[in-house]
């Protein structure tokens, strides 16, 4: 479907692979086309990672802000005029909406996923739902990546993968909330994590 | 994009919506049953006042209280058990809750994508999607629309006991695991026919 092509492309050229440095790593988004990157606090747990964009230029990124909690990270890279996504409303989302997943899994770049909003976590203090839950299967590679409406918006930045075939998803109002607010913030979210542990993966490569 | 040169809704966006429709659609009519330790289920209210659900999801002796889409919960009582169809029917006082829509399960090709649809935690409203896989055996009627549904989608736990929902939001089965956990659906007519059984004798009779 020409449809399908059309928002992979778009969402393609506006994801990133964010690589630690060893091997591993994942996907990035470009939020902001003046440079700001935002991907998961566990593909860039350090100072720094190295950002591959869709044309195949390298840049640094430098993280200037980390969120465990909510998984989030932001980066900053030396470029401006970036190609940035249209970020969507993820309080508006229904159960039963496409959804659409860019990510980088072991050697192939921005491989497109399609699902179907699941259902939705637990409300915060900054967004209607905690987590946007996606059936859809996640594999490695994908954390960091946009999670998409079908008109190509983005409504989240996938996180994690439960075993029982459900994705996870940041919403995109508590990415919003993440990037403007300050570090003491984080203490109104919810501390409560959807799933143990045991029944989660990262969809990191490790 | 060549959808929005020719003044044509995006079909993408239009499927999205249909599903999103069909899923809020169906789903007032699908309620929470719980009747077991730990897992609730899914159930439709397919008559008035009565409750199709998962045979399993019920254990003997335990209080079965069943939740509604508005808030409210009701005490279910069960009417009578197929374990070999994994259904159950329960009855509830079921003011203002609408009864499915049901559409026609025969008119199901292999291909449809089809939505299965949950209620069984605090989160509400659940559904995963995928298509009609192939059809299976035939339970015993001459009518059409009685064979197995077998399905290339995700039954979630808490799902059995749930509808099978295609186009337009119509109930067309009740979803359950077979066998080596194949996802599979009930078709409607044979839940009738189960329902009428049931209703009938308290129990259902199977060749």
């Amino acid at each position: 479907m020409r449809e399908l092509e059309d928002i992979a492309q778009r969402l393609r050229a506006s994801t990133v692979k964010v690589q630690r440095r060893r091997s591993g790593g994942g996907s990035g988004v470009i939020w902001r086309s003046t440079g700001l990157i935002v991907t998961n606090a566990h593909v860039a747990p350090g100072p720094q990672a190295t950002v591959r964009l869709a044309d195949g230029n390298v840049l640094t990124g430098t993280v200037t802000a980390r969120d465990y909690e909510h998984d989030l990270a932001a980066l900053r890279v030396d470029a401006h005029d970036l190609p940035s996504v249209t970020i969507g409303d993820s309080d508006a989302l229904l159960v039963g909406q496409l959804v659409f997943a860019i990510g980088n899994p072991r050697y192939i770049a921005g491989a497109l996923r399609i699902g179907i909003v699941h259902a939705f976590g637990r409300a915060t203090a900054t967004s209607a739902r905690r987590w946007v839950e996606a059936d859809i299967e996640l594999p490695p590679g994908y954390s960091g990546g946009p999670l998409s409406d079908a008109a190509g918006r983005v409504i989240g930045v996938n996180s994690m993968a439960a075993r029982d075939g459900r994705g996870f998803a940041v919403p995109s109002k508590t990415v919003e909330a993440f990037l403007s607010g300050l570090p003491g913030q984080a203490a109104d979210y919810n501390r409560v994590p959807p799933l143990a542990p045991a029944e989660r993966h990262r969809i990191a490569k490790s | 994009m060549l959808a929005a040169a020719h003044n044509r809704p995006s079909g993408l966006i239009a499927l999205s919506r249909e599903l999103a429709d069909s899923v809020r659609q169906a789903g007032r009519s699908v309620v929470t049953v719980r009747g077991r330790e730990g897992l609730a289920s899914s159930g439709v209210h397919w008559r008035r006042g009565v409750i199709v659900t998962a045979d399993h999801a019920l254990d003997r002796g335990e209080e079965i209280r069943v939740e509604l889409p508005d808030g409210g919960t009701v005490r279910g009582t069960l009417i009578g058990r197929d374990q070999s169809m994994d259904l159950a029917l329960l009855q509830i006082r079921a003011v203002g809750l609408p009864t499915a829509q049901f559409g026609d399960a025969a008119s199901l090709r292999v291909g449809h994508i089809v939505l299965a649809v949950g209620r069984h935690d605090e989160r509400g409203l659940s559904a995963s999607w995928g298509i009609v896989s192939a059809f299976g055996r035939r339970h015993a009627s001459a009518v059409d629309g009685n064979r197995s549904i077998y399905l290339d989608l995700t039954i979630y736990p808490g799902f059995s006991g749930g509808p099978l929902v295609a186009a337009g939001g119509r109930i067309v089965g009740i979803n359950t695991l077979g066998s080596r956990g194949v996802a599979l659906s009930i078709p409607n007519a044979v839940v009738e026919d189960v329902v009428g059984d049931l209703l009938h004798e308290g129990r259902a009779w199977r060749d």
